[in-house]
């Protein structure tokens, strides 16, 4: 099957080149240099998070253990009923789904509007956006969080999604990817008379697969690992994330391998939906539909 | 582009007045105090979800909280102090109303208007008479107290009993031959890694905990930190003889005798860990937080002994730290009157009586269950001789470590304590952190030059006092 | 010139409603998003706006301060440090941070066999929780010959133990390359997308007229990807200027603030020293400076028309 692949093969090499040696050596190094990132991104990580599981005196120990002297498989089971972790994967899920929505709805639209749309004066818009990126305060939280006694929403996830639907630099990712898209496109249907809405779901919406795609997990990735604002936010117990918990798990009485367990239980759900949305970026944008 | 620029700047001046009010949501409040009124406490010291038995403790409590105040509602806010989640809690009025931090905080959350003041609480319940002065002072500024002592602890050496039996450390009894001076440090850390290859000692050097470590061992080298002179203005010693001395000291164990940890970069967590997981025989650490070599990293809790912190030509001096209860500022007089009664429920009150000695006790059986040391205690806060022996009889009972790994520190420590210094600590710490990093990553660093400019850079703040 | 007359004329039409909702009707459709950057963004940085030029005690504004915020925090002596280091952040960032994701993504893209699991593998270091990724620096950058790359060093290569973190001049390189290692999977996807849709069939055409692969490289790829990587190039600046967590947790800003960046300052400012109006004041001089480089970058890296 993958020869096939190869065989018709498009892109920067191409199955004509393979027909040259030089070509097919180059391939192989290009496809060693794969496996060189594979043992730089994947072995040390793994090696830490599964190191979790030797005696915690083992795992500090100096120099670290290649060979595991000791094996502790049980404290997979015991991390996970002591801290309830279960309630906390569901918090996290609640949290990133709330998330990604409010991030596609509400920069996506903002996006198409600077880059589709573009009512008049939107370019300060864009430049006030651009704006928020390079004006950087550690003490923004604070004001924030001061509103946000002040109306009351503490305890509820409500001001965590809606916080990621003011991303600026997701902003200029959709704004980017949307003035790609063919201009002919959008004119032809503006010209048939398509309301700026119907343009929206009817033709910009279903070719935005690979940028919806990455948005998802950007922010997947960001919000399942944010930390500060939950914690601060979500003060019932009840409601901790997954990060808020294993930060709190290193001012209790857990020794420190246990949190290293917690973090084994906290890759996996994004590498899940990750593997699971990859799958979507294969699928380029139907460039095909303009013709001449 | 000028158009655009102007533009910009318009909408600056906009957003700089929409935000012109004032950002203090949590003002003061004038409530009248009504000790029947209904109020509920959010209560930042009740055990953690990880905590069984604290929280089994916890449960007792509230029995009698409720049955002794029904008006009194509680809201279980586990909470563990930093500042970078307690400022924007402190700002938003979001706080518990009772919480529990180091001795390092007091200063600057009152400078800064984050924290109650319990005066005439203080009185009232008999904390003002019945504590150490030292303790209570900590969490004073002009005579008035917004702080409760919960434990103190001093700076002393931690031995690791292993690998001192390894090296032959050990008298006939199995207690260690500590060492009494710097110079002995030195000698005793080279025998441990000459006999078991590990470090012999380890020092932390960031985070501003190896300023806070370094003060008290300047102290010892005869080093005044902080000082007044003769017309009152405020000046700094960092680099007087004794901190050049002490900081030389420093060098040399790294490059002379060569018995520290190859990592020079290190905070106190790292020596937790280093010292819990046998790669360093001897820390400098609060005597109090032997629990957490023990919890965190599996260290046996027979193998720790506790000693004096070593003598220096300037003297033997113990550096002061501790725990506080304090209470956000954004608490009414109803709540603060709540959070006392509740102090009083879980022991901490200078009378002696059943409840107060039912709470120490549970809390003890909770350190047993999570296998923690007891026997060494916390420095004692009371100044009531009762109630320190009624204390003491209970802590007799359930000792499970051999004590006399303990008694030279508390033999010797409570001539030797002494309190941090005044001013700027922080900032201090800050600047001495550099001096030292520089000192143990570079073989040629010179420490009087390097304290030179820790002292310059230092004075600008006391010259702010 | 009556054409012209013609035209002023036109412009001067009546403002009907039709034509305020054709000209400002797109507003609508961003309305939530501004109001969202209102409360989250635009409020707290006005506010640090405001801050940055008062007297303070804790947050309550007590005074007008005029440029002295200003003036104390550019003299303050870690502040030209800060300024150096993060200058010497960027340099590094863009030599190793900003070509990382550019050539993974399009030798991943080359690939046929295992497509899909390089891809993941490229990501997988962005999943891995900050702590555990500490830990793992930890473990291999120690000194000492008990480091794992020391040891290793020292078994297989017989070099002597590096000091990796220990000396000045190293850090700042090697806090860039954890930073990569961890922050290089998002940006690759990016441009994972941007490559997928560069029209196949340029390709075969150029295959066609007998194009090696370095000339597809340079007249389809490269174009291709041109306007993703002239707004991640901006956006590696906008960011590496704004760095704060490696140098917070891998080394304090050792030693002896050789690796402290500006934002790093400013966090010292806000949560060490309670001193907010200085941690606003060093917030807005690195955006100054964003900005400055901003319109510069504008002015000269002008985008691509396909």
């Amino acid at each position: 099957m993958k020869s096939s692949k190869l065989a018709t093969k498009t892109g920067i090499i191409s199955a004509m080149d393979l027909k040259r040696t030089s070509t097919r050596v180059f391939y192989r190094f290009l496809f060693a240099l794969c496996i060189l990132m594979v043992l730089i991104c994947l072995l040390p990580p793994l090696y830490v998070m599964l190191s979790s599981l030797k005696s915690v005196q083992e795992f500090y120990s100096i120099p670290p253990t290649i060979i595991p002297r000791s094996f502790e498989p049980y404290k997979i089971i015991d991390v996970w009923v002591k801290t309830n972790f279960g309630r906390h994967y569901i918090n996290s899920l609640i949290m990133i789904a709330g998330c990604v929505a409010s991030a596609l709805v509400f920069n996506g639209m903002a996006g198409y509007t600077l880059a589709i749309l573009k009512p008049r004066g939107y370019k300060i818009g864009f430049a006030v956006i651009m704006w928020s990126l390079m004006m950087p305060t550690v003490i923004n939280i604070v004001p924030v969080m001061v509103n946000l006694t002040k109306i009351g929403l503490i305890n509820s996830f409500l001001p965590l999604w809606l916080g990621y639907g003011a991303n600026a630099f997701q902003v200029m990712l959709f704004k980017s990817f949307f003035e790609s898209l063919p201009v002919s496109l959008v004119e032809a249907a503006r010209i048939d008379g398509c309301t700026s809405l119907k343009i929206f779901t009817r033709i910009i919406l279903p070719m935005s697969k690979p940028i919806t795609m990455v948005i998802t997990v950007l922010t997947v990735n960001s919000s399942w690992s944010d930390f500060l604002m939950p914690y601060l936010v979500l003060k019932d117990k009840k409601l901790m994330t997954v990060m808020v918990k294993i930060y709190d798990m290193a001012n209790s009485h857990f020794p420190k391998d246990y949190q290293m367990v917690a973090l084994l239980f906290a890759i996996v759900p994004p590498a899940i939906i990750f593997i699971f949305f990859s799958k979507y970026f294969t699928q380029g944008v139907s460039i095909g539909s303009v013709k001449g | 582009m000028k158009r655009f620029l102007l533009i910009l700047m318009a909408f600056l001046i906009a957003a700089m007045l929409a935000t012109g009010c004032n950002k203090d949501a949590s003002s003061k409040p004038t409530e009248e105090l009504d000790p029947d009124a209904a109020v509920t406490i959010k209560v930042g010291i009740w055990a953690k979800d990880s905590d069984a038995a604290g929280l089994q403790a916890w449960e007792n409590y509230k029995n009698v909280m409720a049955e002794n105040y029904p008006n009194i509602t509680m809201v279980p806010e586990p909470y563990s102090y930093s500042a970078d989640t307690f400022i924007p809690m402190a700002v938003s009025g979001t706080a518990p109303n009772i919480f529990l931090c180091p001795f390092t905080e007091p200063n600057r959350l009152i400078t800064n208007n984050f924290v109650a003041d319990v005066t005439s609480l203080a009185e009232r319940y008999g904390f003002k008479d019945g504590m150490v002065k030292e303790m209570l002072e900590v969490g004073m500024m002009d005579g008035k107290i917004y702080g409760i002592p919960r434990g103190g602890y001093a700076l002393s050496l931690f031995i690791n009993m292993d690998l001192f039996k390894q090296a032959g450390l050990v008298d006939s009894e199995g207690l260690p031959i500590y060492p009494k001076t710097f110079d002995e440090l030195a000698e005793t850390a080279k025998t441990i890694k000459q006999k078991t290859g590990k470090s012999g000692f380890a020092l932390p050097s960031r985070d501003r905990q190896g300023g806070w470590q370094f003060s008290n061992i300047a102290w010892n080298f005869g080093a005044k930190l902080q000082y007044q002179d003769e017309s009152g203005k405020w000046k700094n010693g960092l680099n007087s003889d004794g901190a050049v001395a002490a900081l030389q000291y420093y060098k040399k164990l790294k490059w002379e005798y060569d018995v520290l940890p190859a990592d020079s970069l290190i905070n106190y967590e790292k020596l937790y860990q280093l010292f819990g997981t046998g790669e360093v025989g001897m820390i400098i650490a609060g005597s109090d937080s032997f629990s957490r070599p023990v919890s965190s990293y599996g260290m046996n809790k027979d193998s720790i002994a506790v000693a004096p912190i070593p003598a220096g030509p300037g003297g033997q001096y113990s550096l002061l730290g501790g725990n506080m209860f304090m209470f956000s500022h954004n608490s009414t007089p109803n709540q603060l009157e709540a959070c006392f009664k509740l102090l009083k429920v879980i022991g901490m009150t200078p009378d002696v009586n059943d409840d107060m000695l039912k709470s120490i006790e549970e809390d003890i059986l909770v350190r047993l269950q999570n296998n923690i040391p007891v026997g060494p205690q916390s420095l004692n806060v009371w100044s009531n001789s009762e109630r320190v022996n009624a204390e003491q009889k209970i802590y007799d009972k359930y000792t499970n470590v051999n004590m006399k790994l303990f008694q030279p520190f508390y033999d010797v420590v409570n001539k030797t304590l002494k309190a941090e210094e005044p001013y700027y600590c922080q900032d201090m710490y800050s600047a001495l952190d550099n001096a030292i990093q520089e000192c143990l990553t570079n073989k040629d660093a010179d420490p009087k030059a390097q304290l030179d400019k820790a002292a310059k850079d230092f004075q600008q703040f006391l010259d702010q006092v | 010139m009556k054409l012209k007359a013609k035209a002023g004329q036109e412009a001067k039409k009546a403002w009907t409603l039709s034509r305020f909702t054709r000209e400002f009707g797109g507003w609508v459709f961003m309305l939530p998003s501004l109001v969202l950057f209102a409360f989250f963004v635009w409020e707290p940085m006005g506010y640090g706006v405001v801050l940055s030029f008062s007297k303070l005690r804790a947050f309550d504004i007590v005074g007008f301060a005029g440029l002295d915020n200003y003036k104390y925090v550019l003299n303050h002596p870690y502040f030209q440090t800060a300024l150096i280091n993060t200058v010497k952040y960027a340099f590094w960032s863009l030599i190793i941070g900003y070509m990382v994701p550019i050539i993974v993504s399009t030798v991943i893209n080359e690939v046929v066999h295992l497509q899909r699991f390089f891809k993941f593998v490229s990501y997988f270091p962005s999943l891995v929780p900050g702590v555990a990724a500490l830990l793992m620096w930890q473990f291999l950058l120690t000194p000492g010959d008990e480091g794992l790359i020391n040891s290793v060093l020292l078994e297989v290569f017989g070099i002597e133990p590096l000091p990796f973190l220990q000396n000045p001049s190293w850090t700042i390189p090697i806090l860039i390359i954890a930073l990569t290692w961890k922050a290089a999977g998002s940006t690759t996807m990016v441009y994972l997308a941007s490559l997928q849709s560069i029209n196949p069939e340029l390709y075969e055409a150029a295959s066609l007229d007998g194009a090696g692969v370095w000339s597809k490289i340079r007249y389809i790829t490269i174009p291709g990807i041109y306007n993703t990587a002239r707004l991640m190039l901006i956006m590696q600046i906008i960011s590496i200027f704004q760095i704060l967590y490696e140098p917070m947790v891998m080394t304090g800003g050792g030693p002896s603030n050789a690796s402290l960046s500006l934002m790093f300052l400013s966090y010292q400012f806000a949560f060490d020293k309670i001193q907010f109006h200085y941690a606003s004041v060093v917030g807005i001089i690195v955006s100054l400076i964003l900005l400055v480089l901003t319109a510069i970058y504008l002015k000269f890296v002008k985008p691509q028309d396909s």
